[in-house]
């Protein structure tokens, strides 16, 4: 067995298929051996805070690729998710406030499901709608500026550790392990990669393409403002600019871990790696210095390696 | 030339349907009776895909009747259809690419175990892959693997794993739309043998096709449509390839008078 295993060809065939993770192994070597600071607690955990975050919306993002559609409204709705929870803690305490934010951006997210699935309007153009919605909404509420929060219980959850890993990681993982399992095991789950295989197929077969639709952006509504809540509890406020581009992190991490914007193809595994990579090489640029403008320009090269990448494999599945 | 009438498993009558502008089909009646292989013909926009489409409840209707069994039945949508025992093949072979050959063929109806809500129950792959065998195995389809993902499979391949799909079912009534036009001669002939397997299991089968030859070898009897109306049944043992061809095009006959008698037996309006 384990000659099986550790033959080169079979390696070689693994690494195909995972690329996005033989990427994060490579970066986070790289990372380990020549970046000071790299391999600590501190950093290793300070990646997590942060890319737990966007790992909540690229679990979302990643059932709405699986249909082929897109939601560019996810930055967005971690402010609104924020101003409106932020503005709720001040009268009626963490639980209600909490419940407000997720409720809010989990209502937009059902209402875009709803144009997508029932109207022909491309979910690009829908999704850049509710961005511009969420974001007006979050300024409106905020009178455009930030609201801050004073509850200690709520700053101090944004900060928990559990053996030195951060809650939101922790709770990250759990729901990803969930949402794959429910995505393999689960009839929703084979309808929502049917639909993205083929949706006229899939409808044919009797599969309700509109509701897996709806149902696709309206969690990653709820997944979104479950990363907004986070992402509030750790600045300790609202703020109605906040959560700019973190739909492009978000986009970027499924594609990078195999998902594919025809629809269809991708994973929970994979888009928790590409989330994982981009957080690695996010603080390896930081540590080394490199200015802030070239990161996204690093960042851009990659998405667009990763589009190539998920394209050679498309013709290659095809034939 | 046969005395009772049989009551058709499956008949329309009177059947419109328009988009816009457009008058896909106008009043065309038809009948399918148990073990009979209609076949399907018309030139392209003849309105064959549309009636198909019909049936199997993607377009509602605009007017008339459709009749299971002799009793009447109202079609809301596939499920309504499936229920009935109506199994359609579409042209584009309506499989989802990137799910394995199981996955397709349960498609829409995947086994679960029952002791929970349909929403949150476990898929049943164990069931859903024995099931599968089986039916492939009954029809002499050969695969490299039920868990392949059919992107991956040849076009024979995957027209027989659609046509599996259609009948694994207990279907009472199963429309094959241009089932063989993507296929080599080899692949051709497994799906014409399928048809008439079909017919022997006492299906009613409709077959869609350009192709006369094929018709010719499997089918029983001939409706042609033209321009959205039907205007000539066939029976296929009697009838030339010309005469079929004449009424597709309307080059003999212009407006051809309807036949919407036809039991099965009779000898069509073509003398």
């Amino acid at each position: 067995m384990s000659m099986k295993i550790a033959s080169p060809a079979r390696l070689t065939a693994w690494a195909g298929r995972n690329t996005a993770m033989v990427a994060l192994l490579i970066v986070f070597l790289i990372g380990s051996l020549f970046v000071e600071n790299f391999l600590t607690g501190l950093n290793l955990s300070a990646i997590l805070y942060q890319y737990a975050i966007i790992g909540f919306l690229a679990l979302g993002q990643l059932l709405v690729i699986l249909t082929a559609g897109i939601d560019l409204s996810q930055g967005s709705l971690v402010a609104l998710t924020s101003i409106v929870t932020a503005y709720m803690m001040r009268s009626f305490g963490i639980t209600v406030a909490v419940i407000s934010g997720l409720i809010a951006s989990a209502l937009l997210g059902f209402a875009t499901g709803f144009i997508v699935s029932r109207t022909r309007i491309p979910a690009f153009v829908v999704t850049l709608g509710s961005l511009g919605i969420a974001r007006g909404l979050a300024l409106l509420i905020a009178d455009a500026k930030p609201i801050s929060i004073e509850i200690e219980s709520f700053v101090d959850f944004g900060r928990a550790n559990l053996l030195g890993i951060p809650v939101s990681a922790i709770l990250w993982i759990l729901l990803g392990v969930g949402l794959a399992f429910f995505l393999k095991n689960r009839r929703i789950g084979r309808h929502i990669y049917a639909v993205g295989g083929g949706e006229e197929s899939a409808r044919l077969s009797g599969v309700d393409v509109k509701n897996v639709k709806l149902l696709v952006y309206g969690l990653s509504g709820l997944l979104t403002a479950i990363g907004g809540i986070i992402w509030t509890a750790r600045l300790s406020s609202g703020s109605p600019i906040g959560g700019t581009n973190y739909e492009m992190e978000s986009i970027a991490a499924v594609m990078v871990g195999g998902g594919s914007l025809f629809g269809g193809v991708g994973s929970v595994s994979g888009t928790v790696v590409g989330v994982l990579l981009f957080g690695v090489i996010n603080s390896i640029l930081n540590l080394v210095g490199i200015s802030p403008y070239w990161q996204g320009t690093i960042k851009g090269v990659l998405i667009l390696a990763a589009v190539a990448l998920s394209q050679i494999r498309r013709v290659h599945t095809t034939h | 030339m046969e005395a009772s009438p049989r009551t058709p498993i499956l008949e329309l009558k009177g059947i419109s349907k328009r988009f816009g502008a457009v008058q896909a089909l106008k009043d065309v009646n038809f009948e399918v009776f148990t073990g009979e292989v209609v076949g399907l013909v018309g030139d392209n926009g003849a309105g064959k895909s549309t009636l198909i489409k019909c049936i199997s409840g993607i377009y509602p209707i605009d007017a008339g009747e459709i009749f299971f069994e002799g009793k009447p039945v109202t079609i809301t949508g596939p499920k309504d259809v499936g229920r009935l025992g109506i199994e359609t093949v579409y042209q584009d072979l309506a499989l989802c690419d990137n799910l394995d050959v199981v996955a397709n063929l349960y498609l829409g109806r995947e086994a679960i175990n029952q002791n929970v809500h349909p929403l949150v129950s476990p898929l049943n792959e164990v069931k859903m892959e024995k099931r599968a065998i089986e039916v492939l195995k009954t029809l002499s389809v050969k695969l490299p693997s039920p868990r392949r993902v059919v992107a991956s499979l040849s076009g024979g391949q995957r027209q027989s794993v659609a046509v599996a799909r259609a009948v694994m079912w207990n279907s009472r009534v199963v429309l094959l739309d241009e089932p063989t036009a993507a296929l080599g001669v080899a692949q051709s002939r497994m799906v014409l043998d399928l048809i008439l397997q079909l017919k022997k299991q006492g299906l009613g089968v409709v077959v869609i096709s350009h192709n006369l030859a094929d018709i010719f070898e499997v089918v029983d009897r001939i409706i042609v449509l033209r321009l959205g109306r039907r205007v000539g049944t066939f029976m296929a043992g009697s009838t030339s390839r010309e005469q079929i061809v004449s009424a597709i095009t309307g080059a003999e006959f212009g407006e051809v008078e309807e036949n919407n008698t036809a039991n099965g037996s009779e000898g069509g309006m073509a003398g």
